[in-house]
């Protein structure tokens, strides 16, 4: 199954894209990962549209996890064998020139946990900086404005200086997100950010995420269904590494086309 | 049964709810003394005061035994001499053996903190995991080789070769640094100072590497992987992600490796030299105190000062070794709560 010109594959093997082509920003064509012998991820296509909130679904071990960690090249550290491409902004992730770290400069991510480092808010926002060895007055800056945008800046503006672990489960996820904007990366990832949370502080890591697609591209990935119809713009359906469908979300959830996605949103599984 | 207050304590059998008007009293049951539960108690937990038991009959012991001989303040003074001719008139002054033990082991302790960082590093971050375990077995079981080995290893197969390689060599490259120039009057032929410092590490190495180790082994993965998806490099993860972690553990590292360095004693004793004087070099022959336990021993019972004074060297060495353990262990507490706290 070969590519076509512009990265994608040929017509009938992509679910979507829902939207037209120039607006897509990531994309995978026929990505397969293996674990040894298992397959996690079978021969998935699909194409992320930019400044928008598409959202991955799917039951406990139907790969969404992998999925977007192959997006940003963190599955390989796992020691999993990857097949397929991963294009973005048109150019193959994957390929041999390109250096891993800077996919990770440019494709930002959030994990389950918040993972504030043991250090200050303030470092820790400046982390991504410091790597780019920016100068005093960029680092402060960056800092602020990512604290903003994270929705945080008006509870720790008094105590940057205080240590990033005593601040609240909710505060140090959006630490993590301020932390991963602060190097301006092209595509969030977020990998069920609001799964430890409880529901205010869910609340508001929604609403940022709404906030965020004005800039930013975001991938979601969660196991909560009402989550995704909340803040996605798009979803897709990932079942047993397979990609079952991806759709506009209203559509997705209104009028599913396969009956997989149907069963599954209504609750007969999952 | 909401109520918090009457909810039975861990342990505690809960109150029988009585099926009357009134409730039944909140009496416990009789612990029954045959049940298998209360022998295994009244067997264990005498035993658990074992180790506490022999550590105090030590000290005591060891105080009795030295009579409490005030030997005044020349007992940290350099002259040692039993004087078997007229033991009134013996000085037992320790302050040579103090050098020598404070020489041996702190050198040791810092060529050891820096091969122990180095390989712990390598062993978690860098090496492939089947490869980073069997090197962590090998370097585990450097620690139960006895120390005679290391001795005999020394005394046999290195002084020979420090005496006529290393020994030279580094006199004649490095012999305007202070302490690396030998003066052929004060050579001790391979043993002494610089021999006795590379048997000390190697015998630290085990324990600071798996303090070490365990400490960057504790790191949540979420860091790393944090620090990675931020786009750092693997060596940018390490210096501003996983070191500033584990440098909670260096300060038990060194105290519990200092421990181990200044109470080691028959390794020390083959390959010291074991000569009593300040020494002027690297190459010089010098002794610990626990190497002057060890040679003086023997004779301790012929003279009952040199008893005493040997004994009261064997509770200073049990002081230090004592303090710096403790101090050790708390830190090694402290610095996992640490992890623990930061992980949750």
């Amino acid at each position: 199954m070969s590519g076509g010109p512009d990265g994608l594959p040929p017509d009938g093997t992509v679910v979507g894209p829902p939207f037209p082509r120039e607006e897509i920003i990531l994309l995978t064509s026929d990505l397969t990962v293996r674990s040894g012998p298992r397959e996690i991820l079978s021969g998935v296509s699909l194409a992320f549209p930019r400044q928008k909130v598409s959202a991955i679904i799917g039951p406990s071990g139907c790969g969404k996890t992998t999925l977007v960690r192959c997006l940003n090249r963190m599955a390989e550290l796992a020691g999993l064998t990857i097949s397929g491409e991963v294009r973005y902004r048109g150019r193959d992730i994957y390929d041999p020139q390109v250096n891993p770290v800077q996919v990770r400069r440019r494709i930002g991510m959030v994990f389950q946990r918040p993972t504030v480092f043991p250090s200050s808010i303030y470092e820790n926002v400046a982390f991504g900086l410091r790597l780019e060895r920016e100068s005093r007055e960029v680092v402060d800056r960056g800092v602020v404005r990512s604290l903003k945008r994270a929705g945080l800046w008006e509870e720790v503006r008094e105590d940057l200086d205080r240590p990033a672990l005593a601040l609240s489960g909710g505060q140090q996820q959006r630490l993590c997100i301020a932390r991963a904007l602060a190097v301006e990366p092209g595509v969030l990832l977020m990998d069920e950010p609001t799964s430890s949370l409880d529901p205010i502080a869910t609340q508001k890591v929604e609403d940022m995420i709404y906030e965020l697609k004005k800039e930013y591209t975001v991938i979601i990935v969660t196991h909560n269904m009402q989550q995704a119809a909340r803040v996605a713009d798009y979803t897709a359906f990932l079942y047993q590494g397979h990609l079952v469908e991806f759709e506009e979300t209203r559509q997705f959830f209104e009028s599913p086309r396969a009956k997989l996605t149907e069963n599954y949103i209504t609750g007969r599984f999952g | 049964m909401e109520d918090q207050g009457t909810r039975p304590a861990l342990g505690e059998e809960p109150p029988v709810v009585g099926s009357g008007n009134a409730p039944a009293p909140p009496g416990r049951v009789p612990p029954n003394p045959f049940s298998r539960r209360s022998i295994l108690r009244a067997l264990t937990s005498p035993v658990g005061w074992i180790p506490g038991i022999f550590l105090a009959s030590i000290v005591v012991v060891l105080m009795l035994s030295s009579h409490f001989q005030n030997f005044g303040l020349g007992f940290f003074g350099p002259v040692w001499n039993p004087n078997p001719t007229d033991p009134s008139v013996a000085t037992y002054g320790i302050l040579y053996f103090v050098i020598g033990s404070a020489l041996t082991a702190g050198f040791a302790l810092v060529l050891a903190m820096l091969l122990s960082l180095a390989i712990a590093i390598s062993l978690v971050v860098f090496l492939p995991s089947p490869a980073s375990r069997i090197l962590t077995s090998l370097t585990d079981l450097l620690a139960g080789i006895p120390s005679v080995v290391y001795g005999i290893w020394g005394y046999v197969i290195l002084a020979p070769y420090f005496s006529k390689q290393l020994d030279p060599a580094l006199s004649h490259y490095l012999g305007w640094l202070p302490g690396f120039a030998a003066s052929p009057t004060e050579y001790a032929g391979g043993t002494g100072l610089l021999l006795a410092i590379f048997i000390l590490t190697i015998m630290v190495v085990p324990l600071t590497t798996a303090l070490l180790r365990e400490s960057l082994r504790a790191i949540p993965r979420e860091q790393v992987e944090s620090g990675l998806a931020l786009g750092a490099t693997r060596w940018e993860v390490l210096r501003r992600v996983q070191l500033p972690w584990a440098r909670r553990s260096i300060p038990s590292a060194v105290l519990l490796g200092f421990g181990r360095a200044v109470g080691e004693t028959v390794a020390v004793f083959m390959v010291i030299g074991n000569e009593v004087k300040l020494p002027t070099s690297l190459f010089s022959g010098s002794s610990t105190m626990a190497t002057l336990l060890v040679g003086q021993f023997d004779s301790a019972f012929e003279y009952p000062d040199l008893l005493h004074a040997l004994v009261e060297v064997a509770l200073l060495l049990l002081a230090i070794s004592l303090v710096v353990n403790l101090l050790g262990l708390r830190y090694f507490g402290s610095g996992r709560m640490a992890h623990v706290g930061a992980g949750a």
